[in-house]
């Protein structure tokens, strides 16, 4: 798998490298360096996939390089190939060719073809740089480089005030988590001696009962490392407090929408954390803090969604919310789980994204909802795959939503945790909402734009087969992996919830046909069916009941469209204080301290000194000779021996 | 025989005047040149008390050394006093004051 492995990470940094220094290079040109440098990666990660699926068991560390090695400690480049980065690369690299060949169409004429695709080609070699790491500086490099390349393709079209601003936030909100994981790695590099996952998950048991020593308090290490690794985790994967850049991290162009905010990069942090599970397994009321995130970031910022009406929003918000089921997921320790939604919501949140953009295209970049509908008959594929994309990601029986979405519900179901169980219920009811809020407005009601059909297809082919191709999984990858895959002690080498899942599966769990019958009874069903007759009412029927119920609660639509204050938070609160702070250090410490004490300070003392001594400089020679003379007048009474 | 005292005294005298010269001249820096003249032959003066009284003629030959080097430094300040009153048109020592700080 060495050979394999290495060629499936280095394929897309090549092709970025050759676009980077090819300097005569047409578009159509790029275009093709760049799909099929993320093409050979594609095809050798399904062929690994495929392979491990029918039964070829792997798993195996291999060193690359070894970078520098210091009294002890080594820095090295390694690769980790088991069934969780087989997972991971497929659903990267599927995902990314895709909306790489998307791109071609959606990007066509602009004036940085070339210099979007070398971005692109850049992330998808961090993101599978991150994912085949075998330690935590190479996860670290990783996770700076997905942090960039995520940050320069916010503000690809940089003419933008508000895309510029938007990167800025993004890469701001995700150096606070950075802190986090970087001092999570320290830690782990001075306790375990060792940066490499085995050789710090060999010496766990070790460090069990471990305490550090911080300002007095002495905190069990292994928490401790934990939360700090899962500060990271939380920013990256925009878990609440630190998921204010998402949403308007959708200034960048829609497939990176679809590829690096929703799909890919986002979920880096739910794949460290269960790559990490057997340092989570023992790290106790952290994992309750992870649950608590989770499950108020799944039920509050799906919220929020509801207020809003910019297509990508909407889209951005359900993905965060998504993203807190699967932190939740994790926080009650079925790691696998939240791997599993993790592929399955990749496939129909990028499906929803690449639609959205085809609408915002034929829209001629309206990206408002309201403003949009009737699009059913103009654009009858996009139709058909959002239709495909919303009810997976709604969770209806059979789809690939439902069944990685259900598990993580019904773990709580079968918990005590009751009240989460209510919450993500809840959760799906909001997520119907919204769903079917972007189906109604931009497919269904009066062609408010006036959009002509054209004769032809509704776009180009480029846009329209990865629709199609998306399509597929989303509605079946979900059925097709339950049995099989997911309780077939697929995860065993990689993540530590075999046992459990195992119980689960035996307990409630039965088959994936009784799963699914199960559900038609469940609670959760009947949110769905719940959820589709209240958007009904409320977005389908134009009898003002909306905004009657907006009116009567402008304090909840209030709350809800300032993001709970997250909004004024870090667009208002933190700039303005930050620039308050900022002006106090730089008019005391640089202007008074540095400026006018040290630097002009010197210049001015010597200055009013050498003023005064210029006195004794009349000038008259008189003068001079009347103080030579006094001077050895004064030598001869010093030091004459009388 | 007249006591060296008073040679001394004359000599220290002569030193005086030119000192004086030179402090309280404030109009023509060629007097002020003479003073120094004057300082000089005093210094000479007492060369030749000292080298008569301990009968050591090198005092007294030391004299001529003395003397030529005045006779040079005398001839390169007149001609720095020419060059400057080209420049200036005026030898006032009150005039010449450009390293004032």
């Amino acid at each position: 798998m060495y050979w394999q492995s290495m060629v499936i990470i280095f394929s897309p940094l090549i092709g970025a490298i050759t676009l980077l220094f090819k300097n005569k290079s047409t578009d159509f040109l790029s275009s093709i360096i760049a799909n099929s440098a993320i093409g050979i990666s594609m095809l050798l990660s399904l062929w690994l996939f495929i392979l491990y699926i029918s039964g070829h068991n792997v798993s195996e560390s291999h060193l690359v390089y070894t970078w520098y090695a210091t009294s002890g400690y080594f820095f090295e480049i390694g690769l980790l190939v088991d069934s969780l980065t087989i997972v991971m690369s497929f659903i990267v690299t599927f995902i990314s060719f895709f909306v790489h060949m998307y791109s071609i169409a959606y990007m066509k004429g602009d004036p940085s073809f070339k210099r979007f695709f070398i971005y692109t080609n850049f992330f998808t070699f961090s993101m599978l740089f991150i994912i085949f790491s075998n330690n935590f500086l190479q996860l670290f490099i990783g996770w700076e480089l997905v942090g960039l390349s995520s940050y320069l393709l916010i503000g690809f079209w940089y003419n933008k005030p508000s895309a510029v601003s938007a990167n800025l936030k993004a890469f701001v909100v995700n150096r606070v988590g950075d802190i986090g994981l970087l001092l999570g790695v320290i830690l782990i590099l001075i306790t375990s001696n060792s940066l490499n996952y085995t050789d710090f998950f060999d010496k766990l048991p070790l460090l069990k009962d471990d305490t550090i020593n911080l300002l007095g308090y002495h905190i069990e290490l292994l928490p401790f490392i934990a939360l700090l690794l899962f500060i990271g985790a939380a920013a990256k994967s925009a878990q609440i407090p630190l998921h204010f850049w998402l949403p308007d991290s959708m200034e960048g162009p829609t497939p990176i929408s679809a590829l690096i905010h929703a799909a890919t990069m986002v979920t880096a942090g739910i794949f460290m954390v269960a790559r990490l599970s057997p340092l989570y397994d023992l790290s106790g009321y952290v994992l309750d803090l992870i649950l608590v995130i989770g499950v108020s970031t799944a039920l509050f910022m799906g919220m929020v969604a509801l207020v809003q009406n910019d297509i990508k929003r909407i889209i951005a918000y359900s993905t965060i919310s998504q993203l807190g089921y699967m932190t939740a997921a994790l926080g009650a320790s079925y790691y696998s789980f939240a791997i599993y939604h993790l592929l399955t919501h990749a496939f129909f949140k990028a499906l929803l994204f690449l639609c959205a953009g085809s609408i915002i295209l034929k829209c001629h970049h309206e990206q408002d909802i309201t403003k949009m509908g009737g699009l059913r008959k103009i654009m009858p594929i996009t139709f058909i795959t959002f239709f495909i994309a919303g009810i997976s990601l709604m969770g209806v029986p059979s789809m690939s939503g439902f069944f990685s979405k259900d598990l993580i519900i019904d773990i709580f179901k079968y918990s005590d945790n009751i009240f989460v169980y209510y919450s993500l219920v809840l959760g799906v009811f909001i997520t119907t909402l919204y769903t079917s809020k972007i189906f109604i407005k931009v497919f269904l009601g009066n062609n408010q734009l006036k959009i002509k059909k054209q004769l032809d297809l509704e776009h180009s082919d480029a846009l329209i087969i990865p629709l199609l191709v998306l399509a597929i999984p989303s509605a079946f990858i979900g059925w097709s992996l339950f049995d099989g895959v997911l309780f077939n002690d697929f995860f065993d080498n990689s993540i530590t919830d075999y046992t459990r899942l195992d119980q689960f599966y035996i307990l409630h769990v039965e088959h994936s046909v009784s799963f699914f019958l199960h559900s038609l009874t469940s609670l959760s069903f009947i949110m769905i069916i719940l959820g589709i007759v209240a958007s009904y009412f409320l977005y389908y029927k134009n009898d003002g009941l909306l905004e009657n119920i907006s009116e009567k609660f402008p304090l909840l639509r209030n709350i809800l469209l300032n993001e709970y204050g997250f909004t004024s938070l870090s667009n208002k609160i933190i700039p303005t204080y930050f620039k308050k702070l900022a002006n106090i250090i730089w008019m005391k410490s640089d202007v008074d301290i540095i400026d006018n004490f040290f630097v002009n300070g010197t210049a001015n003392l010597i200055n009013f000194i050498s003023s005064k001594v210029r006195l004794m400089q009349t000038g008259y020679l008189y003068h001079y000779a009347f103080t030579m003379i006094i001077g050895l007048l004064l030598f001869l009474i010093i030091f004459y021996d009388f | 025989m007249i006591p060296m005292s008073h040679y001394l005294i004359v000599s220290s005298i002569l030193f005086s005047i030119s000192l004086a010269g030179i402090f309280l001249n404030r109009k023509n820096i060629i007097i002020m040149l003479m003073s120094l003249e004057l300082m000089f032959l005093s210094i000479n003066f007492n060369f030749i008390i000292f080298g008569n009284y301990l009968n050591d003629l090198t005092g007294q030959i030391f004299v001529f050394f003395i003397l030529t080097v005045v006779a040079a430094e005398s001839a390169i300040g007149l001609a720095i006093i020419v060059v400057l009153y080209r420049n200036k048109q005026s030898i006032n020592v009150q005039d010449i004051a450009r390293l004032k700080g």
